[in-house]
């Protein structure tokens, strides 16, 4: 449905975008994560024809985006930053974004009152969007980028600042509209929204897309398994429990901090009886016993680096 | 275009709800017109001054111009002296005993028959400038209801904001800057658009820049007509302000409209911020009041006024304005060419530029 080639921008000296390219098929939530200024918002406007690419290449649905019209027709796009008149109402603010991709008369109302009816807004349609709360502004902001039944959905952190309540039927939303075939390109900086939501993730950083696949590829590109973790009450029991598991048969790495052992391994619960039987057996009393899964925070991590973002 | 049009309509229907803007587009130049009506000798009170006419031509024709001066919304207020000698008339408007002087020179009925402009000298008192602004008014006047082109030649500089009731000048004078006020404040609402993303979001829609754009200004003008079109009429009706001819302050009005959406355009988007162009505006729209002549006709002012007053576009329409009431019913679109073409000519750069600025429209956190 989307695919965009070699997407660069330039803001003066800073290369924002560098080489981007990826696709978004039918019925797939393309998660698209990255740290601040990673160029997530910047590289949504180039492909929603907001903002001019220096570089590149966007087709939706086919349809070249320099195309201009046909193109964006076929795009829903919420932005984070709320599109929307405070000062007309819920009901309004549909009619208005609704005329401006094409709809007209009794099909306007229709996909007005479908749109009220999905995101919940129905009975407060006729209030001004001013008096909403961050969360029905968040939902609105998003009736409006699916009034007119768009192919591509494009949503820019659709779940900032909202409540569970809220963040619940979006996420809901979302996922009606994968099933329904809707192509849906997401960022948010929650990665455990990207865990839920997302088909396939991209990572990008300083422009770049540093990493991309399914949950479970890009665990699997960390290099890394599970992990075992075993707590001790007394000094120098983690340091002993090191060479009584180092040797069992799925133990890649043994380490030790001041009250607990860790063991890197690829099947961490097969491994758990040998293990327990071996640090009984070394006169050890665990205190706790834990696999720990990676997750996408690692990766995210190990990708984009720990250093604070501006 | 359809789009455009949807766009304008939305635009103005914000518009039309926010009570403080039509507080200040309609309610405070009424109010503050008639407060000045009343207060400055009263709103049907007129200024009484005295011309000499000299006839030297002594024809059906030139009786006729001093005839016509008898009539007319001018009768109450010019005292016309008719004097057989053009030295004896030229040293009572030197030492003020009359306020202008109005010389038809001999063949002056020839000159017209053949098709000429009026070869008629105005000198005006120093004493009494508003004696010969009036005079010059008449002539044109006379002009026009005989189909010629205006007096050949001026004495004097030609001083706008000449005679006039208070309430003929300080009517078009509050309708035009508040005019810009309220152009400010659709303006500084368009930035806040783009400031906020809406203009962004639009962009990601299909409908096109130009659209955009169109429907954004236009709002801004047709918003901008309908409240000159209400203060004219308000003023008219409640305080029987003179404007003139419908089609030469029509005309007028439009391109005062387009160009006070020129210059606040161009500033507001120029600066970038709602904010910044709403202080910036404000301040610009208080200094070209004052350059303009809002506050002080540049009558009676020294002569740089004049110039000011010319070389800003609100003071070229108050000219406009100020002119057409003092030649009445029989004044012309030529009368204000030049107020027309400038308004005209600031209003199409102002809103060139500012679409220049904005056909990008910025996304917060790109």
């Amino acid at each position: 449905m989307l695919v965009a080639r070699g997407l660069c921008k330039r803001f003066g000296s800073r290369l924002a975008v560098d080489d981007l390219g990826f696709e978004v098929r039918r019925g797939e939530v393309y998660g698209l994560l990255g740290p601040n200024g990673a160029g997530k918002t910047t590289t949504l406007l180039m492909l929603c024809g907001v903002l001019p690419r220096d570089g590149g290449h966007v087709t939706i649905d086919g349809i070249d985006l320099d195309l201009g019209a046909p193109a964006r027709a076929r795009i829903g796009f919420a932005p984070q930053w709320l599109g929307l008149y405070l000062d007309l109402t819920g009901r309004e603010n549909l009619e208005f974004w609704g005329r401006m991709v094409g709809l007209v008369g009794a099909a306007l109302r229709r996909a007005v009152d479908e749109s009220l009816a999905e995101v919940g807004l129905a009975e407060r349609a006729r209030e001004l969007a001013g008096t909403y709360s961050g969360g029905m502004l968040r939902r609105l902001n998003l009736a409006c980028a699916i009034l007119h039944g768009p192919p591509l959905l494009v949503l820019d952190e659709p779940t900032v600042g909202v409540d569970p309540q809220s963040r619940h039927a979006i996420f809901e939303l979302v996922e009606r509209r994968r099933t329904a075939g809707t192509a849906i390109l997401y960022t948010t900086h929650y990665l455990e929204e990207a865990e839920r939501l997302c088909d396939r993730i991209g990572i990008i950083d300083a422009g770049r897309l540093r990493a991309e696949g399914t949950r479970r590829e890009l665990l699997a590109g960390l290099g890394e398994g599970r992990r075992v973790e075993v707590d001790f009450e007394g000094e120098g029991e983690a340091a002993r429990a090191v060479a009584a598991a180092a040797s069992l048969s799925g133990v890649e790495k043994a380490s030790a901090g001041d009250f607990t052992l860790q063991l890197a391994t690829h099947d961490g619960p097969a491994l758990l009886p040998a293990l327990l039987q071996a640090l009984v057996g070394a006169g050890l009393a665990p205190t706790r016993v834990e696999v720990v899964e990676p997750d996408l925070q690692e990766v995210f991590l190990r990708l984009t680096g720990k250093a604070l973002r501006d | 275009m359809g789009a455009a049009l949807r766009i304008c309509a939305k635009d103005i229907r914000q518009r039309l709800r926010d009570r403080t803007a039509i507080g200040v587009g309609v309610v405070a130049p009424l109010v503050l017109s008639g407060l000045i009506g009343l207060g400055v000798g009263g709103i049907h009170s007129g200024l009484q001054v005295r011309v000499a006419v000299v006839d030297l031509d002594a024809t059906p024709l030139s009786r006729g111009l001093a005839e016509s001066m008898r009539h007319g919304w001018t009768a109450q207020s010019v005292e016309l002296e008719p004097m057989a000698g053009e030295e004896q008339a030229a040293a009572a408007v030197a030492d003020g005993r009359l306020g202008a002087l109005i010389l038809v020179p001999a063949g002056f009925a020839r000159s017209v028959a053949a098709g000429a402009p009026l070869p008629l000298q105005v000198r005006s008192s120093a004493a009494q400038p508003l004696a010969g602004r009036l005079a010059r008014a008449l002539t044109r006047r006379f002009a026009a209801r005989i189909g010629a082109e205006g007096p050949s030649t001026e004495l004097e500089p030609r001083r706008p904001g000449g005679f006039l009731r208070p309430i003929d000048y300080y009517g078009p004078s509050l309708a035009v800057m508040f005019l810009f006020f309220s152009v400010l404040g659709g303006m500084r609402a368009f930035q806040a658009e783009a400031d906020g993303g809406t203009l962004a979001r639009l962009a990601a829609t299909p409908v096109s820049t130009g659209e955009i754009l169109t429907g954004k200004i236009g709002g801004l003008i047709l918003l901008g007509a309908l409240q000159f079109g209400v203060l004219v009429v308000a003023t008219r009706l409640l305080f029987g302000v003179r404007w003139g001819p419908l089609l030469p302050v029509a005309a007028l009005a439009a391109t005062t409209v387009l160009a006070a959406v020129g210059v606040l355009a161009f500033t507001v988007s120029a600066v970038g911020n709602a904010a910044g162009g709403w202080v910036l505006g404000s301040a610009l729209v208080f200094v070209f009041s004052l350059l303009g002549g809002h506050f002080l006709p540049p009558e009676g002012l020294p002569e740089i006024f004049d110039t000011f007053q010319r070389c800003t576009p609100n003071g070229q329409a108050l000219r406009g304005f100020t002119d057409l009431a003092s030649a009445g019913p029989a004044a012309t679109l030529g009368l204000v060419l030049e107020p027309l073409a400038v308004t005209a000519a600031v209003g199409l750069a102002g809103i060139a530029a500012c679409a220049l600025r904005l056909r990008r429209p910025r996304a917060p956190g790109a």
